[in-house]
């Protein structure tokens, strides 16, 4: 275990977890920033912010992603933006999971209408594979 | 590789991340201000509201009371009227119509006309059930929630077309006779699918299955927009369906 997470903070394995990770949050940002109104209804089925709410997360999140993936991607304060995605994945998997588990017919909503892809155990084993993805570029660099 | 990456503190961290997210918050909220004030139809509204559908057994209320002419009524039994969570307005002027067959009589079971007839003459008394025609629901730009009576009468009548917005494997699970399947997910990616409804000026009967599902909903607010003006949701769905001991068809309705 001790040895697996030593080689995860090689700075060549947490660059490309990094990058990975920024790639994924940049489109899935871009295809939400594209269509706010369709995230917004997303949002929405799945139930789980107060009303007055959603459409406020539905306006920012896409943004506050872009800039996360936009720090991985080039570097600055990546732990930064790695925090964020990681915060983020662990609600977008609770969510996900939730709404699978109350048999929500509805769809992802995580790259927007573009890629709707159905709430599922697909999806969720996605999003825990981003999850741990996320995790790795937050790891700290191995002196 | 980026030199902070190897001097990040766990504070610099945190402060990069609040930075991020003020950041995301406020050129999210002046690119939402953006997009209102160019074209009003792309941005968001500050605050999302509630949007409260009207009963059409309501409106035909109103619009009655308003001519003062015969009260148009559907064929609800009042123990069924009782049972509806929102039926407390269009109540009186329901007409009594048995539910099911099995709270007739015998003999008056005998002499049930097939479905599609709304005249029903039930042991020797005349049950006049007066379905709303297709011309008797009134054109609307929203959607009208509709109870499980006036919804009966409609099917009952052949006087609409009834509209599953689940998906095909829930629709082939169990739907309500007659019904096409149109699900919402796939019409909201591609509205193109809607040309398969060939509903006519006949009302349009939006259900799904009633508990937290809004795909009925959603679905109508789609085709008020392709514009279809007699559009209904079934409140309750399939669950007030079966919960009226009516039955479900089950396949893909082909």
């Amino acid at each position: 275990m001790a040895r697996t997470l030593e080689w995860l903070r090689r700075p060549r394995v947490l660059r490309g977890a990094q990058i990975l990770i920024g790639l994924v949050f940049l489109v899935a940002a871009l295809a939400k920033i594209a269509d706010l109104n369709s995230f917004a209804t997303q949002l929405h089925n799945y139930r789980m912010t107060p009303l007055w709410s959603e459409n406020f997360v539905a306006m920012t999140l896409p943004w506050i992603e872009l800039l996360a993936a936009l720090s991985l991607l080039f570097g600055v304060r990546p732990r930064s933006g790695a925090a964020i995605v990681f915060a983020m994945m662990l609600v977008f998997t609770v969510a996900v999971g939730v709404a699978w588990g109350r048999g929500l017919d509805v769809s992802c909503g995580c790259f927007g209408k573009a890629l709707a892809g159905k709430i599922g155990v697909q999806k969720f084993f996605e999003n825990i594979g981003l999850l741990l993805l996320a995790g790795i570029a937050s790891l700290r660099n191995r002196e | 590789m980026s030199r902070d990456a190897h001097n990040d503190s766990d504070g610099r961290v945190i402060r990069g991340a609040i930075v991020i997210l003020l950041a995301g918050i406020v050129i999210g909220l002046a690119f939402n201000t953006l997009l209102r004030a160019s074209n009003g139809d792309h941005g968001l509204a500050w605050f999302r509201q509630e949007v409260k559908l009207n009963h059409l057994e309501e409106v035909l209320a109103d619009s009655s009371a308003v001519t003062g002419g015969d009260s148009v009524t559907v064929g609800l039994a009042p123990e069924a009227s009782n049972e509806s969570p929102r039926g407390d307005v269009a109540r009186d002027e329901i007409s009594s119509l048995p539910e099911t067959p099995d709270e007739l009589a015998p003999d008056e079971r005998a002499e049930l006309p097939p479905p599609p007839e709304p005249e029903t003459v039930a042991g020797g008394r005349a049950v006049t059930v007066e379905s709303p025609p297709p011309a008797a629901i009134p054109d609307s730009d929203e959607p009208l929630l509709a109870q499980h009576g006036t919804v009966k009468v409609l099917h009952a009548g052949g006087g609409a077309v009834f509209v599953d917005a689940r998906s095909a494997e829930e629709f082939a699970a169990g739907h309500i006779p007659g019904a096409v399947n149109l699900p919402f997910d796939l019409v909201y990616e591609d509205p193109t699918l809607l040309d398969r409804l060939d509903a006519g000026d006949k009302p349009i009967v939006c259900y799904c299955d009633g508990s937290e599902c809004e795909l009925a909903e959603n679905l109508a607010f789609v085709l008020i927009d392709a514009g279809y003006r007699k559009v209904l949701v079934y409140e309750g769905g399939t669950l007030a369906w079966t919960a009226a001991s009516e039955i479900l068809t089950t396949g893909d309705g082909n």
